[in-house]
C-alpha cells in the first residue's frame, strides 16, 4: 500500500466518492483484498466522528410505530380453516375467505422509505482468529455479482486438512458455503446459491480433505466475523 | 483526585454501555422487551444522526423505523467483544440514512451553526451520556490527530462524515473549486493516517 492507495482507501471509507470515482474505488476493493483491509482499517477510525451526532427525541410513538416481524415461523392458519368453511362455501371461495382471513392475521409490514440497490456493493467480514488459534485476522468479500468470496490472507489448514467456509444465520445452524482452496486468495466462488447477507456471521472451520462429512462443522472453527455492508 | 476510571461518570458511562450491549444481546434472542430497551437508550442518538443526514424530519422518522427493523434481524450479529453498542446501531443508522438520500436524490443538508464552529467550542465535559458510550482510547487517537490539521480539512472531513458529504458538497459548501478541495482533503488524510500510526 503506498500513501496514495492508503488516501484512496480513506476517501471510499468517508463517503467522499461519488459516480465512476466510486464505482472505480469499489471495484477495486472486491479485486484488491489489501486495499479493501485498509478501506476496513479507516472505517472502523472514521467511527468515533459518530461522537458528533447531537442527540435528538424522535417523536413519543415512534416505538409503538415499528412494526417488529414474528419471531416464529409464519402460522399456516389456512390449513386450520378450510376444513370449517369449505362445506359451505366450496373450494376456490373457502380460499378466498381463508385468504382474507390470513391477510386479517398478517402483521402488517411497516412503511419504510424505499432504498435503491446497490447490487455492486461487496459484502464484507472480517474474520477474527477464535481463542486459541494460529490465525491472522483475514478479510472475506463477497461479490454479490458473480457469489464469489476472496480472502485477505490464506487460513492456515495442517498438511492433510481443508479449510471450509460457513455461513450462520439467525438461526445459528452453520450452512456451508465452499471449501477455500489451499493456500490460495484467489476467488473462490460459492457453491450454495444463496449468498451471505448483513445479517448473518461467516465461519471457516478445518476439516477433512473433501469437506466436513456432515455438512456441519466438525474440525476446530479457526475464525468467525459479521457480515457487513459495505456502504 | 480520583482516577479517570472511578470518576462516577465514568462509571455511569460504562454501565450503560454494559446494559445496552446486553440489551442488544437479548435482542439478537429475538427478545422485543430487550429491543423496546435498546431502543429507550439508543434512539435520540440516532434519531440526531437521521434528521442531521436526511435534513426533513418525516424522512428522518421513516428511516428511523427502517433501521430499528435492520438493528432486530442483525442483532444476532453484535459482538460485544467486538464493537461498542452505540457504535455499532448509529453506524447502520448513518448507512441507511446516506442510502435514503442518494435513492431519492436530495441535496446535502445545509450546514450547521455546530459545524461552523470549531470543535473544541462544544462543551466537552457535558457531552451526553449516550455520546459518552462512544468514547475510547482509539477514539480520543482520531480526535487528537484531527486537532493537529488546519481549521478547513479538519471540518472538511468532520462534515463529509457527519452531513454524509461527497468532494463536490464539501467543495460548494467551502466555496472552493472541486480540485482545490480533493488536494487539501487528500492531503490532510495521508497526515492523518501517519498521526493515526504514529504510536499505534
Amino acid at each position: 500500500m503506498t500513501p496514495e492507495d492508503q488516501v484512496d482507501a480513506a476517501e471510499l471509507a468517508l463517503g467522499l466518492l461519488d459516480g465512476a470515482e466510486r464505482t472505480t474505488a469499489v471495484e477495486r476493493m472486491l479485486a484488491d483484498s489489501e486495499f479493501a483491509m485498509e478501506v476496513a482499517w479507516w472505517r472502523d477510525r472514521f467511527a468515533a466522528l459518530l461522537h458528533g451526532y447531537d442527540p435528538v427525541e424522535p417523536p413519543a410513538d415512534l416505538l409503538a410505530r415499528i412494526a417488529l416481524p414474528d419471531a416464529k415461523p409464519a402460522p399456516e392458519p389456512v390449513a386450520v380453516i378450510r376444513p370449517r368453511w369449505s362445506w359451505f362455501a366450496g373450494g376456490a371461495a373457502a380460499g378466498a375467505v381463508a385468504a382474507s382471513l390470513v391477510a386479517l392475521l398478517t402483521v402488517p409490514k411497516a412503511i419504510v422509505p424505499p432504498v435503491a440497490p446497490a447490487p455492486v456493493r461487496p459484502l464484507v467480514a472480517v474474520l477474527a482468529p477464535t481463542e486459541g488459534a494460529q490465525q491472522a485476522p483475514v478479510a472475506a468479500l463477497v461479490d454479490r455479482r458473480d457469489g464469489s468470496v476472496r480472502l485477505t490472507a490464506t487460513i492456515v489448514v495442517p498438511a492433510d486438512r481443508v479449510a471450509e467456509l460457513w455461513r450462520i444465520g439467525g438461526d445459528k445452524v452453520p450452512r456451508p458455503l465452499g471449501l477455500l482452496a489451499p493456500g490460495a486468495v484467489a476467488p473462490a466462488l460459492l457453491k450454495n446459491a444463496r449468498l451471505p447477507t448483513p445479517d448473518e456471521v461467516l465461519a471457516v472451520s478445518i476439516e477433512p480433505v473433501g469437506g466436513s462429512p456432515t455438512g456441519q462443522p466438525t474440525g476446530a472453527v479457526v475464525a468467525t466475523g459479521a457480515v457487513v455492508d459495505m456502504s | 483526585m480520583l482516577e479517570p476510571s472511578e470518576r462516577p461518570d465514568a462509571i455511569d458511562r460504562s454501565a450503560r454501555r454494559e446494559t445496552l450491549a446486553a440489551a442488544l444481546v437479548a435482542t439478537g434472542m429475538a427478545d422485543r422487551t430487550a429491543f423496546a430497551r435498546v431502543y429507550q437508550m439508543s434512539a435520540a442518538k440516532l434519531f440526531g444522526v437521521c434528521l442531521r443526514i436526511c435534513g426533513e424530519r418525516q424522512a428522518a422518522e421513516d428511516v428511523l423505523q427502517e433501521v430499528y427493523l435492520i438493528v432486530w434481524r442483525r442483532a444476532a450479529t453484535f459482538e460485544p467483544q467486538r464493537a461498542s453498542p452505540i457504535t455499532w446501531l448509529a453506524t447502520i443508522a448513518r448507512n441507511r440514512a446516506i442510502d435514503w438520500r442518494r435513492a431519492n436524490d436530495r441535496p446535502p443538508p445545509t450546514m450547521t451553526e455546530e459545524a461552523l464552529a470549531p470543535p473544541t467550542e462544544r462543551a466537552d465535559p457535558a457531552i451526553a451520556a449516550d455520546e459518552a458510550m462512544i468514547a475510547d482510547e482509539e477514539a480520543d487517537r482520531l480526535r487528537e490527530c484531527l486537532e493537529l490539521l488546519g481549521e478547513r480539512p479538519r471540518r472538511a472531513i468532520s462534515t463529509a462524515f457527519l452531513d454524509g458529504l461527497t468532494y463536490k458538497d464539501v467543495a460548494q459548501r467551502e466555496g472552493v473549486p472541486l480540485a482545490t478541495m480533493k488536494s487539501i482533503v487528500r492531503r490532510s488524510l495521508l497526515q492523518l493516517k501517519k498521526c493515526m500510526h504514529h504510536d499505534a
